[in-house]
């Protein structure tokens, strides 16, 4: 039987290795030179691949480096003047398939401008993302991630004071690091399942207020230790860990909430999972 | 006329028909790399081909050029361009004073701004192919191409196949066998189940969203049953087809000497392989269109019929736990310690203790 098994399945394996698709490989460079500082819209659309956004001091309001198969998808890559907004990426030929093999190897890497206000909208796929968005003027950012290995990091504080940071996750793992650099008064993250990692380490300039929604899966919180925590909780059927954390009336609270110079409100909601805020030495 | 004179008219005549056509195919090369930048591109107010400049191109300081300028070879921009500039085979050099009002495009090279630039600066490996172009991709392959092709995935079907067929054999051989024995013993009831059980399946996972959905909790669990049911379905249609399979194999390759497996194995193998045979009859006449036609509706009808069959006998059988349906009535296994009731007119059978005791 065994013998059998084995020549059938040495049989079938160059048949399935030589099933493969095809692709027309094609690299495009765009890029804009920056003419003022007025405040701008940048839309990133990708779908699946490797993604890389970060700051650059050349003068330029974007800088777009695309990897892609010319069989699968098309470049986007549109500027509109007057609206000041642009729109970047790659989009999928009609009737063509999502999620070859192939397109493991597709990459877009993007450059922003440190000085220029922007509001940011990045819309992945299945990426496998690293966004450094420290150092940049960022008045809103809004992220959605499919499936998704996403790192969100603020190494730099932000330049300007950021109204929302919205981040939509579905199947997937999301870190985000140095939250407090991002100068926001609002982080709202939502995931679909996965797990998420918030770590609120960074330069503290305002209070903050997070909102967060992880159907199923694991919430961690970092928060330095002397930045004051409130944490709000609803959950099904969720663990949560609050070691250091007092509960008084309908919500936890570290101990220096009343002395600490800025303080952190969590609203978190998990059904299936486990929500754990971990105190840090910064 | 002398003869060396004569030799290279001879000569001159022979080359000319080639070098017009290398001649006409650069032409049309230019054509449609002057539509790619047009429609792809987006590039406004291409000039005409014959009007491509065949090298480079210079715009010396404090000139200006009207229009869009589009070389086969490096340019470099120190005054004004209103309009784009484009490079096919190379660079694009916007000089410092330099100033292009449109967009900077490089086909392979780079585009270098120390001047303005107003519009986009690109660079490319290549001109993107126009969506029409890449959707009519496959009709360029040959017709032994297309044959190869199909051939690739049947085989690749086929090799998917048996290694679930040997994987449900190992470990699901049991189940498969009542589904065997149900297609045999119940089989247009099997038939008739099969047919129902298709038309069934999509109102089934609707049914299945709602009730979820009612008890509320259930919501979350929508997109988890919803997989759950699509492989439960999957995986009965594959149970099923491999018990016709086997069934129709073991019908033709009996292996008199072998064991039981690998009679099991090399009927499975055998039955498998006659429903691709119509599968790869139809791709080796790919270059034929309509006996490729003709051969693929009966290879359809063929698995079509199978499926239902199977699936009838999957569901009849649940899968092969169900053995009471299995074989038309409970089976009957006696333990050791039992004997049968005597009838009468039947002598009972001796128990088995008694048998030991005149043994020794």
């Amino acid at each position: 039987m065994n013998r059998y098994a084995v020549a059938a399945v040495a049989l079938a394996l160059p048949a399935l290795l030589g099933a493969q698709s095809q692709s027309r490989w094609r690299s495009l460079d765009v890029s804009r030179q920056l003419r003022d500082s007025v405040p701008q819209r940048i839309k990133v659309q990708y779908g699946a691949g490797r993604v890389d956004v970060r700051a650059t001091d050349d003068a330029l309001l974007y800088g777009m480096h695309l990897r892609y198969d010319e069989l699968r998808a098309a470049p986007v890559h549109r500027y509109d003047a007057e609206q000041h907004s642009a729109l970047l990426g790659l989009e999928t030929r009609r009737g063509i398939a999502h999620g070859s093999r192939d397109s493991e190897s597709g990459e877009l890497r993007l450059v922003l401008p440190r000085r220029v206000p922007l509001d940011l909208e990045l819309e992945f796929g299945g990426t496998e993302a690293v966004l450094e968005l420290g150092d940049l003027t960022l008045q809103s950012v809004r992220l959605e991630c499919g499936a998704t290995d996403a790192t969100l990091g603020f190494t730099a504080p932000n330049r300007s004071h950021m109204r929302e940071l919205d981040v939509n996750v579905g199947a997937a793992g999301f870190t985000a690091l140095h939250l407090a650099n991002a100068n926001a008064d609002l982080i709202r993250v939502r995931g679909g399942v996965g797990v998420v990692d918030l770590d609120f380490s960074g330069t503290w300039t305002r209070d903050l207020a997070v909102e967060s929604r992880v159907n199923i899966g694991k919430l961690t919180l970092r928060v330095p230790d002397d930045v004051g925590v409130r944490v709000e909780i609803q959950r099904v059927a969720a663990g949560f860990d609050h070691e250091g954390l007092v509960k008084r009336d309908d919500a936890w609270y570290s101990t220096n909430w009343d002395s600490a110079a800025h303080k952190l409100r969590i609203r978190a909601e998990t059904v299936i999972g486990g929500i754990e805020v971990q105190r840090s030495t910064r | 006329m002398r003869p060396h004179l004569r030799a290279l008219l001879t000569l001159l005549a022979a080359l000319l028909p080639s070098a017009l056509r290398a001649q006409s195919d650069s032409t049309r090369q230019l054509s449609r790399a002057l539509e790619q930048l047009a429609k792809g591109e987006q590039i406004q107010a291409l000039p005409p081909a014959d009007s491509v400049a065949p090298a480079g191109r210079s715009v010396p300081v404090g000139t200006t050029v009207h229009g869009t300028i589009v070389a086969r070879g490096p340019v470099d921009v120190g005054g004004t361009v209103e309009g784009s500039v484009v490079s096919l085979t190379g660079d694009v050099t916007v000089r410092p004073g330099g100033h292009v009002t449109g967009d900077a495009l490089s086909v392979g090279g780079r585009v270098i701004a120390d001047g303005r630039v107003d519009g986009e600066m690109r660079t490319m490996s290549a001109l993107p192919t126009l969506p029409q172009a890449v959707v009519a991709a496959p009709d360029t392959r040959t017709g032994i191409e297309r044959t190869v092709d199909a051939v690739r995935v049947v085989a690749g079907s086929f090799g998917v196949l048996l290694i679930v067929a040997i994987g449900v054999l190992l470990f699901a051989g049991q189940n498969l066998g009542e589904v065997v024995e149900t297609v045999e013993r119940r089989f247009s009831r099997a038939f008739w189940v099969g047919l129902a059980a298709q038309l069934l399946i999509l109102p089934g996972v609707v049914v299945l969203c709602i009730a979820l959905a009612l008890t509320l909790i259930g919501i979350l669990l929508i997109p988890f049953a919803v997989v759950a049911y699509a492989i439960a379905v999957a995986g009965l249609v594959t149970l099923g087809f491999l018990a016709v399979a086997q069934l129709i194999g073991g019908a033709l390759w009996r292996g008199r000497d072998s064991s039981e497996r690998a009679r099991a194995f090399g009927g499975l193998v055998v039955g498998v392989a006659i429903f691709f045979v119509l599968w790869f009859a139809a791709s080796l006449l790919v270059w034929a269109p309509l006996a490729a036609t003709v051969v693929r509706a009966a290879a359809v009808a063929a698995t079509w019929a199978a499926l239902t069959l199977g699936l009838g006998a999957a569901v009849l059988s649940r899968a092969g736990t169900h053995r009471r349906v299995a074989s038309g009535s409970r089976p009957v296994e006696l333990a050791a310690w039992q004997t049968p009731t005597p009838i009468t007119g039947v002598v009972a059978a001796r128990r088995p203790a008694a048998v030991a005791k005149e043994a020794r």
